[in-house]
């Protein structure tokens, strides 16, 4: 990790000289195909279709992260102030090419939002189809397959840090925030059998 | 948008043939085909009407309908996030379904849902550029080969072909297709092939463009492309008959 | 010099990779096959102390200075026992990467990046049908057997990498 130093915070080199791109609009499309299909799956049951793409995210985190690591090189982060600014300024630009706001740090410096420009690669394109199903604008959080991703990527570089949505401007908000709580650091794992 | 069936003017006859001079509309306005263009002029009574109705604004400012489609620049986004997506796509239909075909169709069915509304973005884009819409089957191909396959992933397609043994049928070819890029198939499934999302995309683009078609995908690797996979496009029987009144 | 072999060992400190190169003199042909073995000593006794000293060795490096305020962590990089070398890298998310080499072979930090950032990344990572997490369930009892890296792909490309290093023989 020797060059973790140089390029920490250089997110617009890597995207610009180290990712493999493609059309957003596809995502887009392909988020919405799936998103749609939960929604019939559950049975317009809108909590079970947020747990499951939050269950995706999660599991999309996992791996995302290696990914983030082999790509950038960064080492551990001192602070968590420190890694939120790592998750905006070269996570989200390198896999979504967009840098959300980091806004409302609490006094002890252990949440704070991160609000979303709109339209978003996940959101283009979208509306939530409220006149027919009312209840869809209070419980579908169309992108909590953010907050699942952000959960999973955090908890493997040992971070236990409680992801939600909390306004989302698809439901007629302001903007888009999502609000993000440290709870504690992981401790590493013992080998069975031993303290 | 849907809330408006009660305002729609309707005509006072139930059929064009049995109005009558007489038959004016209910409310007084609106085309009447058996008086002509008379009955459009601009009366008190019709500026009444109009002036009366209550109506609800259906474009608010952040409508992302007043937002240009057309002449606005595509994002891109890294590949890897949307590998990361549809692996997981994969993987919730593997659950829920009930053996790789099954899956397939999952597959096939998210992706006829993209393709039914690439086809609409990239037409109104495109078109206007190529000033041209397509009635032909090998133009109609020409352009899912051409122009759609190089917006929605990047670069043309390989090849096209036509099938010489069997009628109505075409092949579409790529040879590095990019769903598949990131997934080897592990033996428990068998020949699943997850380009049977993309056969998905070009089935919705095709039947929205009234081009009604069967369209499935075929792992045919060669020395050098692994991946390469023949999209086989079969045509509904009554296209032919339509293709042979364009003639 | 030589490489003896190559392990991998998850955040949940079980060794889901292992190969071990054959280096006997009787295979002097050009015959690239490889030889050796592939995940047959994950749950060996070998493995499991190779884990316990490596375990030993990060946990001391950790209380040998102090890393709150320490800028660069003080990583166990490798150590040498006897005639042979151990070459170790941690990834931020606790993935350990291990060749075993001989006593003369200096650094190998940036093979070990190689392997991870590039050969795990995209054979397991990137390649959605593959596992990431190797724990069969959570209350897998002692000697329990766990998941491995079985993916055909990621043997063979690390094979090659690892024997076309100068290093290797």
């Amino acid at each position: 990790m020797s060059k973790s130093s140089n390029n920490r915070y250089n997110g617009d080199d890597i995207w610009k000289n180290n990712t493999e791109k493609i059309n957003s609009e596809l995502f887009t499309l392909t988020y919405g195909s799936i998103v749609s299909q939960l929604c019939r799956d559950f049975n317009h049951n809108y909590h079970e279709v947020n747990n499951q793409l939050d269950k995706m995210g999660y599991n999309i985190g996992l791996r995302l992260i290696e990914e983030f690591l082999a790509k950038t090189g960064v080492g551990r982060c001192s602070t968590f102030k420190e890694t939120v600014e790592v998750i905006s300024k070269l996570g989200f630009k390198i896999f979504l090419n967009i840098t959300p706001q980091i806004e409302n740090w609490s006094s002890d410096n252990k949440s704070c939002s991160l609000i979303l420009p709109d339209p978003n690669p996940l959101t283009e394109f979208v509306e939530l189809p409220n006149l027919k199903d009312a209840e869809i604008l209070k419980e579908l959080w169309y992108s909590q397959i953010l907050c699942g991703v952000l959960r999973g990527a955090l908890q493997m570089v040992q971070l236990d840090v409680d992801v939600n949505f909390v306004k989302d401007t698809l439901r007629g908000d302001d903007k888009t925030e999502i609000r993000l709580k440290l709870n504690k650091f992981l401790k590493d794992e013992v080998p069975a059998g031993e303290d | 948008m849907s809330n408006n069936d009660n305002d729609i003017i309707l005509a006072s006859a139930t059929s064009l043939s049995t109005l009558t001079i007489n038959d004016i509309s209910k409310d007084g306005f609106g085309y009447n085909p058996s008086v002509g263009p008379q009955s459009n002029n601009i009366t008190q009574e019709t500026s009444n009407y109009l002036l009366s109705k209550r109506t609800t604004s259906i474009t608010s400012p952040n409508s992302i309908y007043d937002k240009s489609i057309i002449n606005k620049k595509t994002n891109e986004i890294s590949l890897s996030s949307l590998s990361f997506l549809f692996c997981e796509i994969v993987n919730w239909c593997h659950k829920s379904s009930k053996g790789i075909q099954d899956l397939e169709t999952r597959l096939n069915g998210l992706g006829y849902t993209v393709g039914q509304k690439y086809i609409e973005l990239i037409k109104l884009r495109e078109g206007f550029k190529t000033n041209k819409r397509e009635i032909k089957i090998i133009e109609m191909l020409q352009f899912i080969h051409g122009i759609f396959w190089k917006s929605i992933f990047g670069k043309t397609a390989n090849e096209l072909e036509q099938s010489q043994d069997v009628s109505n049928e075409y092949m579409i070819i790529d040879n590095s297709p990019l769903m598949s890029k990131f997934i080897s198939i592990p033996k428990e499934y068998g020949e699943l092939n997850c380009s049977a999302f993309i056969a998905g995309i070009i089935e919705g683009a095709l039947d929205s463009s009234g081009f009604f078609a069967n369209v499935t995908a075929h792992s045919m690797a060669i020395p050098g492309f692994p991946l390469r996979t023949v999209f086989l496009i079969k045509f509904d029987e009554s296209l032919s008959i339509r293709e042979s009144l364009r003639r | 010099m030589t490489i003896y072999s190559f392990h991998i060992f998850d955040r949940h400190c079980n060794c889901i990779y292992n190969r071990e190169y054959s280096h006997s003199s009787s295979d002097n042909n050009n015959n690239s096959t490889t030889v050796g073995i592939v995940n047959k000593n994950n749950d060996s006794n070998g493995s499991k102390l190779l884990f316990g000293i490596l375990y030993s060795l990060k946990s001391m490096s950790s209380k040998l200075i102090d890393e709150e305020t320490s800028p660069i962590p003080n990583a166990l990089k490798s150590f040498t026992l006897g005639k042979f070398r151990i070459h170790y890298f941690e990834s931020l998310t606790n993935l350990k990467f291990i060749l075993i080499t001989d006593i003369n072979i200096d650094n190998l930090q940036h093979i070990l990046w190689e392997l991870y950032s590039n050969y795990y990344i995209k054979n397991c990572i990137q390649n959605s049908l593959s596992p990431i997490e190797f724990k069969i369930s959570d209350d897998l009892k002692e000697n329990e057997l766990t998941g491995k890296i079985n993916n055909h792909n990621f043997i063979h490309q690390t094979d090659q990498f690892l024997q076309s290093l100068s290093v290797f023989n």
